[in-house]
């Protein structure tokens, strides 16, 4: 209860008041000190009244001279008069309407002996003595006038016995006036006693006021030093500049001065109704105290014990129901300066302090609403102060000295228990006081501990006026799983408003759902009742050692905050911090993870922003990454959410990079869903397509789970080529990507070149519809993926010249690498690589090495057929292909007619081979060889001949060829398909055809075997239209986007291959007969 | 409306006008240049076949014949194909024609 | 009569025929055409 101490100021105790934390200056003291002579001058006042008429020797021949001499104004009666005893009545002395001295009956008694009568008794009955004091002076008004000795003579009293009944006095002072009434009977000297019973309606003593003073008490002189004997009654003590207030006090026991009235011993038991001092305040008090008072002149010394066993007490908020106390004092006042020593025990029971909960409920507040790892701690320190300060008891044993205006009180043992187990106690005596002005505290060193409260050791050195250090250790508090420890804490205030503190902190506790372990750093602020609370000025390090949040457990991991800009991080109840760098590490399932983030700023207002971030989860080689330029969000009460921008990922065993990612996040209830944009990438260096862009990008990450949906769009003319369904498993990283096409519609506003850079320059002018579906599955052991591709009618224009009604569909069963299955079938409308060939078909298998397996292909060509030899192309060289053709059955007529040759009309069956070369200006026949089958056939020119110089055999030759039967007709062939053939065309076996004019010559010759060879090179249209070699064999499908090259190998090389294939073209080729291509 | 790729490779020679109607490289393309020259060709080739369906000739003549159309319409400055077979820069008079070409 | 001696070798006979047409001046109108109609590629 701090330095201040209890005043107890009766009337008549001889303890002194003391002010509060500083003393009462000197005019209080002179106050104090009169009301003491107030005290004695009543006393003395009695004493010498009775004394008084002791002395005066009423004889009746003295009185009258004896009034004479000393112009005593006054009248009596003598009453009967004996030798030895007189009785005087009705005597009054001084102004008869305001007389000093009234007596009705007095009545003397002498003793003769050799030195003249001596006054042995008087007997006075109903006297009234009006008495004056005065600038320390008492006077009696005519009485005076009887005594002999000036007024500062030792004063002693005669050796007479008194009998007073029914004294009256009225005693006037500046102090107030006092009526009073004594009787008793006794040797003044030896041992009188008596009664007595004053009152002071009202008094005025420096400043204080007292209000309606009783004393009645016995009164006895023993040895002529009188002892009073009774209760005390003030009704109160109000001294308004000292701001004290006393009401009815009771004193009760014995007060006894020494026979020169010099010193004073007094033995009083006190009750003290109510007392008020300042803003303090008690009720009951009741106590004892005991001691002596030495007074001489102006100085005066006391010593005694005082001890006070119940009272309330409250002020500044502080209830103590039941105040004790038990303490010597000694104290001294020589001219105003006092001095005083007292020590002692003193006590409280069941004080409860109000506004303890104004501390507490804060506390328990920020407790439960709070999500900080510290909040249980706070929730649970504001009940425990809660709890203790609803009821604690306070024990210490003090000593005090005053000096003047200086003091120091010694505090030992000094203890504050609760009910609740919580304890503070000194660990040494302390001293509190104030020299010269200036406050001097000792050292404090306390210990707090139980009743749920930290446990602190504290150490607190004031130096002068209100500036204080205080340094202390905190164990680690503990609650459920949270526990805080501060170490080193230091706390520095110069006015004892203003505080700076620092401390190690050492944390664990929960954090949102997670639960962070050894959270260490160190702790810098302020508090100042204009600011508020400020902490963490400057950079400083900040360390975990771990963080566990469901599947994700952080490893240690330390960084450095700052503040932002000059605002201290902890700001008033805002927190704003930014950090340079952070760098985390741990796993996620038991998936290790990374992450590296550059600047990061976090404010309570705008949430948190990093920047430069790179993440990436699994083991190495097997890693999923992603990097944002920035990642901002904001934490509100049921989740996170925000937004990242300029991201990339990638997906371990996906092939694809995904860039530009710029979408919205959201973390609540454990699931991180992301919607928004970005680009896929094919990963591999010879892209396979162009860059997509995926939008609607649905994606969620659950329990280790990463789902996403998104639509697939061309990013130049936002068309949606498809639907893609990802599932990626974090934690063993197998996943899988299914994509439908959104039935792609190539036409001149949306080419394919728009998807994939493989295709210009190979194909262009795509027209038709690409529709299909894949499937890439993906697991530590590897990756593996279908497709099925399809497209109903398409046209195109390739280096071999435009392709329409193309329609297939073909099967991947290694979708990325490119692999079909074998057997996929290819119709082609129409061809036109110069001669247009309608209805081909072509099988093949596309192989995962960039080479294609044609396994075979037809047409239907002028009645026959033209069969395409399997072969292996090698798409990866860029260099001309070659492809072979076999044709059957072809009919001489038809494929004349198909030209309109209307000059040329043949008959027969034509059997061959047409070898072709394709390379990037088209395809060209080489070597071609067709041969008519055995039943030969008929053929005839009609037009004009160019030779008029021909031999006669010549002419014969020609007039036969209008119309000529052959037994065997080859055809040898070359040159381009889109330009010039050269046809060498020889006959056996001629016979004059039907309707030709055969006549002897002609029947004879027709017996020789001519070998006729026609040579024609002709622009005419292409004797064949047949599947040239393509400039690319495998006519491209938009829609498997696959890669094709630009050259072939030389020759050789597919000699060789075509070697390699030969075995594969029987085995080919037999089961190409059995079904019967 | 030409591809601005197409027009500046015209203009900086790299490219010109062939007499069997396609685009020839004068100097060596870059790939995105050959690319685009490949593409030009195939899409001039499909014009040509249509062209010989029609009038009944082969796509080589429908070329040829196209070759002297855009040999006609090179602007000063660009490259075209002589008779001799070698480079010439089209001046400010008419360019060389082959024989064949309808002048 | 005249008895043409048949020679005991087959007759051999050599034609070359080239035929030639020039085609240049029918289509140049339509191909002109077709490459206005198509200035983007031409």
């Amino acid at each position: 209860m701090g330095n201040n101490q209890l005043q107890l100021c009766p009337k008549s105790s001889i303890l002194n008041n003391m002010a509060d934390q500083k003393f009462i200056p000197n005019k209080i003291k002179r106050k104090k000190r009169r009301l003491i002579y107030l005290g004695a001058a009543l006393l003395t006042g009695s004493l010498v009244s009775y004394a008084w008429t002791q002395r005066i020797n009423i004889t009746n021949h003295y009185v009258q001279k004896e009034m004479e001499r000393l112009d005593v104004k006054g009248s009596y009666e003598i009453g009967d008069f004996g030798f030895r005893s007189q009785t005087i009545k009705n005597i009054i002395l001084g102004d008869p309407n305001r007389p000093d001295f009234t007596a009705k009956e007095v009545q003397l008694e002498w003793a003769i002996d050799f030195g003249g009568p001596k006054l042995r008794k008087i007997y006075a009955h109903d006297i009234f003595i009006r008495g004056k004091y005065e600038n320390e002076k008492l006077s009696f008004g005519e009485l005076d006038k009887f005594s002999a000795s000036s007024s500062d003579e030792a004063f002693a009293l005669p050796n007479i016995y008194a009998h007073i009944t029914n004294g009256k006095m009225a005693l006037s002072s500046p102090y107030g006036n006092v009526d009073a009434k004594f009787s008793g009977k006794g040797n003044v000297q030896q041992y009188f006693v008596g009664q007595i019973s004053a009152h002071l309606p009202k008094g005025q003593v420096n400043g204080c006021t007292i209000g309606s003073l009783r004393l009645n008490s016995q009164i006895e002189l023993q040895q002529s030093a009188p002892i009073l004997n009774g209760p005390i009654k003030i009704a109160s003590i109000n001294c308004a500049t000292q701001n004290i207030l006393l009401s009815n006090i009771v004193l009760n026991g014995q007060t006894s001065l020494s026979n020169d009235f010099k010193s004073i011993k007094v033995d009083q038991k006190l009750a003290l109704g109510t007392y008020k001092y300042g803003d303090f305040s008690g009720r009951n008090v009741d106590g004892r105290f005991d001691g002596n008072v030495s007074l001489n002149g102006g100085t005066s010394a006391g010593d005694g014990n005082i001890i006070i066993n119940g009272g309330s007490f409250s002020g500044q908020g502080v209830q103590i129901a039941m105040l004790s106390a038990n303490a010597a004092v000694k104290y001294s006042n020589n001219d105003n300066r006092w001095q005083l020593v007292s020590n002692g025990k003193m006590a409280g029971q069941n004080i409860n302090y109000q506004n303890i909960a104004g501390i507490a409920s804060p506390l328990q507040k920020m407790g439960k609403e709070g999500a900080l790892p510290v909040s249980p701690l706070l929730e649970k320190l504001g009940g425990a102060i809660e709890k203790a300060g609803r009821n604690f008891q306070a024990n210490s044993k003090f000593s005090m000295e005053i000096d003047g205006n200086n003091y120091q009180i010694y505090a030992e043992d000094f203890k504050l228990s609760s009910k609740s187990g919580a304890t503070l106690y000194a660990l040494h005596p302390f001293s509190i006081g104030a020299a010269d002005g200036k406050d001097n505290i000792s050292p404090i060193r306390a210990r707090l501990y139980g009743g749920g409260l930290p446990e602190f050791r504290i150490a607190a050195q004031a130096n002068g006026g209100n500036s204080w250090r205080i340094t202390a250790d905190m164990m680690p508090y503990q609650h459920g799983e949270a526990s805080l420890s501060l170490d080193r804490i230091s706390a520095k205030s110069i006015n004892g408003k203003d505080w700076t503190f620092a401390s190690q902190i050492l944390l664990s506790g929960p954090l949102s759902s997670g639960y962070i372990k050894d959270l260490r750093t160190e702790i810098d602020g302020t508090y100042s009742q204009k600011y508020g609370l400020s902490a963490l000025k400057s950079c400083r390090k900040i360390a975990f050692k771990s963080f566990i949040f469901d599947a994700l457990s952080l490893n240690a991991a330390q960084f450095n905050i700052c503040g932002q800009g000059k605002t201290p991080i902890y700001n008033n109840g805002n927190i704003a911090l930014n950090m340079p760098a952070l760098s985390l590490s741990g796993k996620m399932g038991d998936a290790p993870i990374k992450l590296q983030s550059g600047p990061v700023n976090y404010s309570a207002v705008s949430g948190f922003a990093l920047n430069n971030i790179m993440a990436s989860i699994g083991e190495d080689g097997a890693k999923s990454q992603i990097n944002a330029a920035s990642l901002t969000g904001q934490i509100n009460i049921d989740g996170i959410y925000g937004r990242m921008e300029n991201a990339a990922a990638n997906i371990v065993n996906v092939p694809l990079d995904m860039q530009e990612i710029m979408a919205d996040w959201q973390f609540k209830n454990n699931i991180l869903s992301l919607n928004g944009q970005m680009l896929v990438k094919d990963q591999s260096n010879q892209a396979r397509f162009k860059p997509l862009k995926a939008t609607n990008i649905n994606a969620e990450l659950n329990d280790n789970i990463f789902y996403a949906l998104m639509d697939i769009n061309e990013p130049s003319t936002n068309i949606k080529i498809a639907d893609v369904d990802l599932m990626h498993s974090l934690s063993n990283a197998d996943g899988r990507a299914l994509f439908s096409l959104n039935d792609i519609k190539f036409d001149d506003k949306f080419q394919p070149e728009l998807l994939t850079d493989m295709v210009l320059g190979v194909v262009a002018n795509v027209n038709g519809v690409v529709e299909g579906n894949g499937q890439i599955n993906w697991n530590s052991d590897g990756v593996l993926s279908n497709g099925r591709f399809k497209t109903d009618n398409m046209s195109l224009a390739a280096a071999f010249g435009p392709v329409e009604a193309l329609q297939g569909e073909v099967i991947f069963d290694d979708l990325l690498n490119l692999e079909s299955r074998p057997g996929q079938i290819l119709k082609l409308g129409s061809v036109n690589p110069g001669i247009e060939a309608l209805n081909g078909l072509i099988k093949y298998q596309l192989k995962a090495d960039q080479t294609v397996v044609i396994e075979g292909g037809s047409w239907p060509f002028a009645g026959g057929t033209l069969i395409l030899e399997p072969t292996v192309w090698d798409l990866s060289a860029k260099r001309a292909r070659h492809l072979n053709f076999t044709v059957r059955g072809v009919d001489a007529a038809l494929f004349l007619q198909q030209f309109e040759l209307s000059n040329l009309s043949a008959t027969g069956k034509f059997n061959g081979n047409l070898p072709m070369v394709f390379d990037a200006s088209g395809g060209r026949i080489v070597g071609g060889q067709l041969e008519s089958d055995e039943n030969g056939g008929t053929i005839a020119y009609l037009g004009a001949l160019s030779y008029e110089d021909l031999s006669p055999y010549a002419n014969y030759a020609f007039e036969m060829l209008k119309s000529l039967k052959y037994d065997n007709l080859t055809i040898g062939m070359n040159g381009d398909l889109a330009g010039e053939i050269i046809t060498v065309v020889n006959f056996t076996g001629l016979k004059q055809g039907d309707g030709a004019k055969t006549n002897f010559i002609t029947r004879q010759i027709a017996k020789i075997p001519i070998i006729f060879k026609m040579r024609i090179e002709a622009e005419f249209l292409q004797l064949f239209s047949s599947v040239r070699g393509f400039y690319d064999p495998e006519p491209l499908t938009a829609a498997n986007m696959r890669a094709i090259l630009e050259k072939q190998k030389e020759l050789e090389e597919i000699e060789k291959a075509k070697e390699g294939e030969e075995k594969n073209e029987q085995s080919v080729q037999q089961n190409e007969s059995g079904d019967g291509l | 409306q030409r591809d601005p790729a197409y027009q500046s490779a015209r203009d900086s020679q790299i490219i010109g006008e062939k007499m069997d109607g396609y685009l020839g490289f004068v100097s060596n393309p870059s790939p995105s240049v050959k690319a685009l020259v490949d593409d030009l060709n195939i899409k001039r080739k499909a014009v040509y076949t249509e062209e010989a369906k029609q009038g009944r000739t082969s796509v080589e003549n429908a070329a040829f014949a196209g070759g002297c159309n855009n040999i006609k319409r090179t602007q000063q400055g660009e490259m075209y194909q002589g008779p001799d077979g070698s480079w010439k820069v089209r001046g400010a008079s008419a360019p060389l024609l082959d024989s064949k070409c309808v002048q | 009569c005249v008895q043409i001696a048949a020679p005991d070798k087959p007759i051999v006979i050599e034609l070359n025929i080239k035929i030639e047409q020039s085609v240049v001046l029918r289509i140049d109108g339509a191909v002109k055409q077709a490459i206005e109609e198509n200035a983007g590629i031409f």
